[in-house]
């Protein structure tokens, strides 16, 4: 990994603990690392370097101490300094279209699914049985059979070629056919990822613009018709991302029920309930009214921006019946709407 | 009935006419008689099982001991549309091999790793299954004086017996006579009459090149240059295949990718197809590439890296010119070359002293020292645990091993070194009679001159113009 990738994760520019950051790429899944990664802009980056060690991280950051491109504030926190913001905007990478937090945990394997489809159904369309599956896997065989046999031959090769037109249609042309040529089916052998990158371009670097081009296609994918094959077939998996835990408190918040009768209906404590009403407040839809009251709103308008630098703590030494998860969904609520407008 | 076997490989293998060997084998085979099959590498060695399994009712098993191997030998099965072959092996999921166990009669052809074999749960599993054919391809691996020895296949014949002594085929392309007295002794324990059928391992249409230089890059440029054609350059590291193939296609117009086990399953399978169907000029490979390879036209095998046996480097640059025609073996050797090989022996003195402290601590630090053991150290000291072998013992292989291994890479060296004729270095060393061809198609050595020898080279067909544009290549994808 480059020590200027994780500089380019501290751009926001405020005073951070390094360890929280550490555990946001090793995928460390709590509230205080979840929150800190939408505070900070960094949630994207969920889980994104699993086998990182924390000595090869926290050698990262000793690096861009000495560099100077980091600053060390007393209280053990990090900063971004000028120079290192110089080299950051320098560098001029844009991963913008990453979102490890929506698809890390299961996009290679959507990638697989979906090349797999193309070569089944482009040697369906021409009739044809002796090829070379690209997946072994019984299981996964199966499973693509059983997507294929959901509806008549015909109208599933119509479609599977319209909904590509489609998706590749949204996409950069550059990206289109940087996918579109891996494909392999009739008479066509698709080349290996790394065969249409950059050969110049280190390991780590590839990685992050393969994960850039895939997150922007499967975020295409999502704004598919519910009804359209790929979407279906690819949908669970893309869900398989959430804590599943958490997908079935989201079930019961359209009850409309108190906390207390959300933990007894799940069986669950509420502390837990509450850790995933936090997550889902990140990036759902979320009635945040329903858990906020009307004196903590109006505590808080009070308080300056901005939002990253409010301290529980602090405020709570002023106003000692502030309650944490109210002043959290708070926070969350006014960066969202913030971020929303501008 | 006289099954009339010519046809047959043309109905359902598109061949015309069997290769040398083959057809015995196959017959032998239609008789119910055990066969030890030593047939050098491009001769085809699968399509005697292929077709017998096509012949005959039940369930063919064919222990391999890579997994490329079999990935290969799956691939050239699909490609022929049978699709009732799996590879049970440790690349399946927990999930995936228990519904393959659950599923095994639906199989044809099941191809497994000696390793997954001798487990209990699949041992149970098999000796329920009909089988109509028992094959044990890369059969030298049975043997101890093979640099390729792998402990399982010693347990071939225990699980045999659990199966009631099936039809037995082993295959091999290099056994010396040991090694043949070896896998006769192992695999054949019951049998008193097995057939053999033994070919030369002489490949009397590669022309065989040592080229001792001092600049490898360039005199390696300027071969795959002059040559124009398709083939392999062989290198020992993963990254030397990655280095040469970016200077490849840096230095010259030609199609080059690498090729090595670092690469996910899927990788491999795409670069083979590329490689099979003429997108590719050149593969950079490590030996993880070619066990089984389906290419005819392979015009050239070039080795950047000093193999590290004889063995080995006849194996390798027995992929090029299966379809017969003249084809070219250049061995690129630079002084200390082998240096790479002690590094690996080194390793291998490490694993003794390992075993040495091992010896002096009680079984139960062994045990617990475990998940810190590379794979074959692991499976070594599993068969300590297992009371098959005394650490003295074990130590004692591993050093015999490591001599086995010296002797071997000398033998390269000499290889390398010899001045006379390098095709009767070859057959003498496999304890074959000589058989001399003529001296502008044999070997440097003999007065074989590579520009003449190229002129001969015939051209692999062009590639058909692949569409780049997704909307070109979604149009070719999807016939409605």
């Amino acid at each position: 990994m480059k020590p200027t990738f994780i500089l380019a994760l501290l751009q926001h520019g405020y005073k951070v603990r390094t360890s929280t950051l550490y555990h946001l790429l090793k995928g460390k899944r709590t509230s205080s690392v979840l929150l800190y990664g939408f505070l900070y802009e960094n949630l994207r980056f969920f889980q994104f370097t699993p086998d990182l060690s924390e000595s090869k991280f926290n050698q990262l950051i000793t690096r861009l101490i000495e560099q100077k491109l980091l600053y060390q504030t007393s209280d053990d926190k990090v900063q971004i300094t000028a120079q290192g913001e110089m080299l950051v905007q320098a560098a001029d990478k844009d991963f913008s279209q990453i979102d490890n937090y929506r698809f890390g945990k299961t996009d290679e394997a959507i990638w697989r699914l979906l090349q797999f489809t193309v070569q089944v159904v482009s040697h369906l369309s021409y009739v044809n049985k002796a090829y070379i599956p690209l997946e072994q896997s019984p299981l996964y065989q199966k499973q693509v059979k059983m997507y294929i046999k959901s509806m008549p031959k015909s109208l599933l090769i119509k479609n599977v070629k319209e909904e590509w037109h489609y998706i590749f249609s949204c996409l950069g042309r550059k990206d289109a056919n940087f996918f579109a040529q891996q494909f392999s089916g009739y008479e066509r052998t698709g080349k290996a990822s790394f065969q249409l990158m950059e050969s110049r371009q280190k390991a780590f670097e590839q990685f992050l613009i393969k994960k850039a081009k895939l997150h922007h296609l499967l975020f295409v994918m999502e704004q598919l018709p519910e009804r359209s094959f790929l979407k279906r077939l690819v949908a669970p998996l893309i869900n398989q991302n959430e804590n599943k835990s958490m997908a079935e408190t989201r079930m019961y918040l359209k009850t409309e029920s108190s906390l207390e009768i959300l933990a007894q209906q799940r069986g669950i404590k509420v502390s837990t309930i509450k850790d995933h009403l936090m997550e889902l407040a990140l990036t759902n839809d979320f009635p945040f009214e329903r858990f906020i009251s009307n004196k903590t709103g109006r505590i808080l308008a009070e308080q300056s921006k901005p939002y990253q630098e409010w301290e529980y703590r602090t405020i709570k030494n002023i106003f000692p019946e502030l309650d944490y998860f109210e002043f959290r969904l708070y926070q969350i609520q006014k960066l969202r709407e913030e971020r929303e407008y501008s | 009935m006289k099954i009339d076997l010519e046809q047959l490989l043309y109905d359902k293998f598109g061949f015309s006419s069997f290769k040398p060997g083959q057809k015995e084998v196959i017959e032998h085979l239609l008789e119910k008689h055990d066969t030890l099959a030593v047939l050098p590498t491009g001769t085809g060695k699968s399509l005697c099982y292929q077709m017998v399994g096509q012949l005959v009712q039940g369930t063919v098993i064919i222990v391999s001991p890579l997994l490329s191997l079999m990935e290969d030998q799956v691939i050239q099965l699909q490609k022929k549309g049978e699709n009732r072959v799996i590879a049970l092996n440790s690349s399946l999921s927990f999930l995936e091999k228990q519904y393959v166990l659950n599923h095994l009669s639906e199989y044809k052809f099941i191809l497994i790793s000696p390793e997954t074999l001798t487990q209990k749960e699949v041992r149970n599993k098999i000796a329920n299954v009909n089988i109509a054919l028992f094959v044990i391809d890369e059969a030298h691996c049975v043997s101890q004086w093979g640099v390729d020895f792998r402990p399982e296949y010693t347990k071939l014949a225990k699980i045999q017996e659990e199966c009631g002594f099936p039809l037995t085929l082993a295959l091999t392309a290099t056994a010396t006579p040991n090694v043949k007295k070896e896998i006769l002794k192992q695999v054949f324990t019951q049998q008193k009459a097995v057939c053999e059928v033994v070919f030369s391992v002489d490949r009397p249409n590669i022309g065989l090149i040592v080229n001792r230089t001092l600049e490898k890059n360039e005199t390696l440029l300027s071969y795959v240059t002059q040559l124009k054609s398709k083939g392999i350059v062989y290198c020992a590291t993963r990254k030397n295949t990655e280095k040469i193939n970016q200077l490849i296609n840096e230095q010259t117009d030609l199609k080059s990718a690498f090729y090595h086990g670092g690469l996910t399953t899927n990788e491999r399978s795409l670069l083979q197809q590329q490689f099979v169907s003429n997108q590719l000029d050149v593969l950079c490979a490590t030996n993880a590439f070619g066990m089984g390879i389906d290419k005819p036209d392979v015009r050239f095998v070039i080795h950047y890296d000093c193999p590290d046996s004889l063995e080995n480097y006849v194996q390798e640059i027995g992929r090029a010119g299966r379809d017969q025609q003249p084809s070219i073996a250049v061995l690129l050797y630079q002084k200390g070359d082998e240096s790479i090989h002690y590094y690996f022996q080194s390793e291998s003195r490490l694993d003794r002293t390992l075993l040495n402290d091992l010896a002096v601590n009680q079984t139960e630090d062994t045990k617990k020292i475990m998940p810190e053991l590379n794979e074959i150290q692991q499976k070594w000291l599993q068969g300590y645990l297992e009371k098959e072998y005394t650490i003295e013992e074990l130590e004692q292989r591993l050093l015999r091993k490591e001599k086995e291994r010296q002797q071997q890479l000398n033998v390269m060296l000499n290889y390398i070194k010899e001045e006379k004729c390098r095709r009767t270095f070859i057959q003498r060393y496999f304890s074959e009679e000589v058989t001399k061809s003529s001296p502008e198609s044999c070997c440097d050595c003999c007065g074989l001159s590579f520009d003449n020898f190229k002129r001969q080279i015939v051209q692999s067909p062009e590639e058909k113009e692949i569409p780049e544009q997704w909307e070109d290549i979604l149009i070719r994808l999807f016939k409605e």
